[in-house]
């Protein structure tokens, strides 16, 4: 899902880091040190997830978390991936300094999205609906960054149908296995610390 | 209590990842060239040392002409015949959003003449090469004389080649102590971020 440097032209990746913007001021404003050290260890999950992936074609897909993120972290979601795709491209190269604001843009809003969707249901605590609701919310979320990314690829001149298309067919089996992920880990965390959805 | 419970978990998930992780990781591509002396190949990888399959290939020479296009094989390779102005700037596209550029030079004068001139000396000056000692004293053969040094020299580079590419590719995976140095990097940016919060609100 990290757009590699070089692909796209300058315009698109400054308008990618501009519309990125709001969200990252909402996100850091929000940032309480209170809530740091959970941010801490999402953001070191999501880290660690891109390491995950699975051989599709030509290239591979790798675990986003990035739905998960949204539902627990809210609308910090968006610095604490920044701060991670910042830390991925200088020491893995995945991705790119210069495509930091795209890929914040494509991973980060599908989270904040996610969140805004399902947060109320999730704030219900109910034990069968919470994960449910959760995992199908953080599923599409992968598929949604994958139409954003096409979308992007397109202003470089690539086919928007047709990246969309091998985007969201490579990142099906992974939004399958993280609306797996996030539902268990919401039932977990409903029994153990409900309160850590009151982002 | 509770809070012990949450920090296992959340630490379980991330050794969970590690464990996963094992074999392969994510998500760079990466373009190799050489240049054998008659073709030019270009292997392509991902960061974790997965090759790189039905990746598009595209040679440009230094004026800016397409010179080949094509696609990886199953094992990553891509092989052109280097027509055009040298340097080539290679492109590889491994799915959308992946790419890999690289450039080649090759020298003008054609090899086979330089090889074959050391293989002239190497026959006449240097009897201990293991080749031309190999060949029988037949002035019928002068022919194979030539060949089989050259051979010999040729598999040698090869070998090396082969060693440098597999230098590379260790060199360009993504290794465990990396991945904790990141863990570290961003547990410090958020005690960093934490604070500076904590000094605005006192201040």
């Amino acid at each position: 899902m990290h757009i590699s440097e070089g692909i796209l032209p300058a315009w698109s990746l400054g308008a990618g880091a501009l519309l990125s913007m709001p969200g990252l001021y909402i996100g850091f404003k929000r940032l309480t040190p209170k809530k740091m050290p959970e941010t801490a260890l999402l953001t070191s999950g999501f880290f660690v997830a891109s390491l995950i992936h699975i051989p599709i074609g030509p290239t591979s897909a790798h675990l986003l978390l990035n739905g998960l993120l949204g539902i627990i972290l809210g609308p910090r979601a968006m610095p604490a991936i920044m701060i991670a795709l910042t830390l991925q491209a200088i020491l893995f190269q995945f991705g790119g300094i210069t495509t930091l604001g795209v890929n914040t843009f494509t991973m980060g809003y599908p989270a904040l999205l996610c969140y805004i969707c399902c947060h109320g249901i999730i704030k219900r605590r109910h034990p069968l609906a919470a994960p449910i609701v959760g995992g199908l919310c953080a599923g599409l979320t992968v598929l949604m960054s994958g139409v954003l990314t096409a979308l992007f690829l397109a202003t470089a001149g690539e086919g928007f149908y047709l990246a969309a298309k091998l985007l969201i067919s490579a990142h099906m089996p992974i939004s399958v296995v993280e609306a797996l992920i996030t539902g268990v880990v919401i039932s977990g965390l409903l029994k153990i610390r409900p309160e850590v959805f009151e982002a | 209590m509770i809070k012990n419970t949450v920090f296992r978990t959340i630490t379980i998930a991330i050794l969970f990842c590690f464990i996963l992780w094992g074999n392969a990781s994510a998500h760079r591509v990466i373009a190799f060239a050489s240049y054998d002396g008659r073709i030019i190949t270009v292997e392509g990888y991902l960061s974790g040392g997965e090759r790189v399959r039905n990746g598009k290939v595209i040679v440009k020479d230094s004026t800016g002409h397409t010179v080949a296009t094509g696609k990886t094989d199953e094992k990553g390779i891509f092989s052109f015949d280097p027509k055009g102005k040298p340097p080539f700037s290679i492109v590889l596209k491994a799915g959308p959003g992946h790419l890999a550029k690289t450039v080649i030079n090759i020298p003008k004068s054609p090899p086979k003449d330089i090889s074959r001139k050391m293989v002239h000396r190497g026959s006449s000056a240097s009897p201990s090469n293991s080749a031309s000692r190999r060949e029988p004293s037949n002035g019928s053969l002068s022919s194979a004389k030539t060949v089989c040094p050259n051979d010999a020299i040729l598999a040698k580079l090869e070998s090396i080649r082969l060693d440098i590419d597999e230098l590379r590719r260790d060199q360009e995976q993504v290794r465990l102590h990396d991945i904790l140095g990141g863990i570290g990097y961003l547990f410090g940016i958020f005690g960093l971020i934490a604070i500076l919060k904590s000094r605005d609100k006192k201040s």
